[in-house]
């Protein structure tokens, strides 16, 4: 199995990464830090990812991991065979500005107004520039609402 | 009748203080909190929120894809309902004329409505997939002719089709429980003055059925309004492009997805003002021509 091909003149960067993200919010208690910490860290052991990607079909979280499994010969032998395309396709290139992944307000928001668009676009309504510029605006708009819900924070 | 009265008020007010009190957490306390949100900014995870007037609602109605959000609903709830009632009312008939095997079909008939929208919008996925389904057949005929992931009015039909069949049970309960109700003497009548059954239909049965009618066409418009998240959830998820993104759907979407919570706010007010109208618009209307014995 291969990665999908690129037109011809295009460099391949690494795949943008998706999927959940675990969050720990401000503002709470030093030793509750040391709890989710603990927490982190045990998911983050090559003993969870293991048995989260045998039982899950998902990608290993930490690049030792990854590496660890690919030594251990993983990803040679059936189910798993294949299942590290995903790996190498994330782990590409170095990520860059635009694939490094997306840290936004209203992302979800703004990701529907893109898949909405460019399904209008992909149907014939508009043609995909219109469609994009369409995206973008209306994403814009959103981007904006959000900043004015939180007046004065910036990202960290 | 003689009626019964209790001596003192105070075991009335504690028999009424637990439902008043559910109405109170589940129904005013949060419409109150959506109200307040519609007027600000909330912030998602807490921490504080900024007065903005009506800005959420100038955003809501400037927004042209709201417009058709709201199109949409108003089309999916008048076909739903006109969809639903009809085949209920059919099916009522049929039953009450007590054809053979009427009774495996009441039972039949009503257990619909003890189905989960969810659920019912799966099955339908079954029937509606343009790849695997039985409507797939259409596209071994004829390549490319039902898809409903790309073509917006199929997407529409399958919603449309999925929520009248849910309709069906409910609206069939009260056909049937309203045509038992009219006196067998009337239709014993009619028929001896050589009506026929269809002719009994119209002119008898129809008549003495439009407070039942009447009923139905608002709870069933409010419904297909309010409760349409389940199918569409599991059928189409919105789109393709927005062409079933029903305006509670959007709520579901902007407000538990996006954790917009100010601009969901919004438009459920929008929502219920509009549900609100059409109610009005219907009692002084419709219930015009409603003959109540």
């Amino acid at each position: 199995m291969q990665i999908i091909p690129t037109y011809e003149g295009v460099t391949r960067t690494n795949t943008v990464v998706g999927g959940a993200s675990l969050w720990v919010l401000s503002g709470k208690t030093e030793q509750e830090y040391k709890g989710a910490a603990a927490y982190l860290a045990f998911l983050a052991t090559k003993a969870e990812q293991q048995f989260l990607l045998e039982n899950s079909g998902y990608i290993p979280v930490t690049k030792s991991t990854y590496e660890a499994l690919k030594a251990e010969g993983f990803y040679a032998k059936e189910p798993f065979i294949n299942r590290d395309i995903a790996m190498k396709s994330l782990t590409w290139s170095e990520p860059t500005e635009l694939t490094r992944g997306i840290r936004l307000g209203s992302f979800i928001q703004i990701r529907a107004e893109w898949t909405a668009e460019v399904e209008a676009a992909l149907a014939g309504q508009k043609t995909m520039k219109e469609a994009l510029d369409t995206a973008a605006t209306r994403g814009n708009d959103l981007l904006a609402r959000f900043a004015r819900t939180y007046p004065g924070k910036s990202f960290p | 009748m003689r009626r019964a009265y209790f001596k003192s008020s105070w075991v009335a007010a504690a028999l009424l203080a637990p439902q008043l009190l559910i109405i109170f957490v589940f129904f005013y306390w949060p419409s109150m909190q959506a109200l307040y949100w519609a007027f600000t900014l909330e912030q998602p995870w807490g921490g504080g929120n900024t007065w903005v007037g009506f800005d959420n609602f100038s955003k809501t109605l400037s927004d042209p894809y709201y417009w058709s959000s709201v199109q949409v609903s108003i089309v999916y709830a008048l076909a739903t309902t006109a969809l639903a009632m009809v085949m209920a009312m059919t099916l009522a008939v049929f039953v009450d004329r007590q054809l053979a095997g009427y009774k495996a079909y009441r039972v039949a008939l009503i257990w619909p409505y003890a189905i989960a929208a969810p659920a019912v919008g799966l099955a339908f996925r079954f029937v509606f997939n343009p790849n695997a389904g039985i409507l797939s057949y259409l596209n071994v005929v004829l390549p490319g002719l039902w898809d409903p992931t790309q073509i917006a009015w199929q997407s529409v039909l399958t919603i449309v089709i999925a929520g009248a069949w849910k309709h069906v049970a409910y609206s069939f309960i009260f056909f049937l429980a309203a045509l038992q109700s009219i006196p067998r003497s009337l239709i014993e009548a009619a028929a001896m003055d050589g009506a026929r059954p269809l002719r009994r239909m119209v002119d008898l049965q129809l008549p003495l059925l439009t407070p039942t009618i009447f009923f139905l066409l608002v709870i069933n418009i409010t419904d297909s309004f309010t409760d349409s998240f389940g199918i569409v959830d599991t059928l189409t998820g919105g789109g393709p492009f927005r062409a079933t993104d029903l305006m509670v759907y959007k709520i579901y979407s902007d407000g538990f997805r996006s954790f917009d919570y100010s601009g969901a706010a919004a438009q459920s007010i929008v929502l219920m003002l509009l549900v609100m109208a059409l109610t009005f618009v219907q009692f002084r209307y419709v219930e015009k021509r409603v003959h109540y014995t």
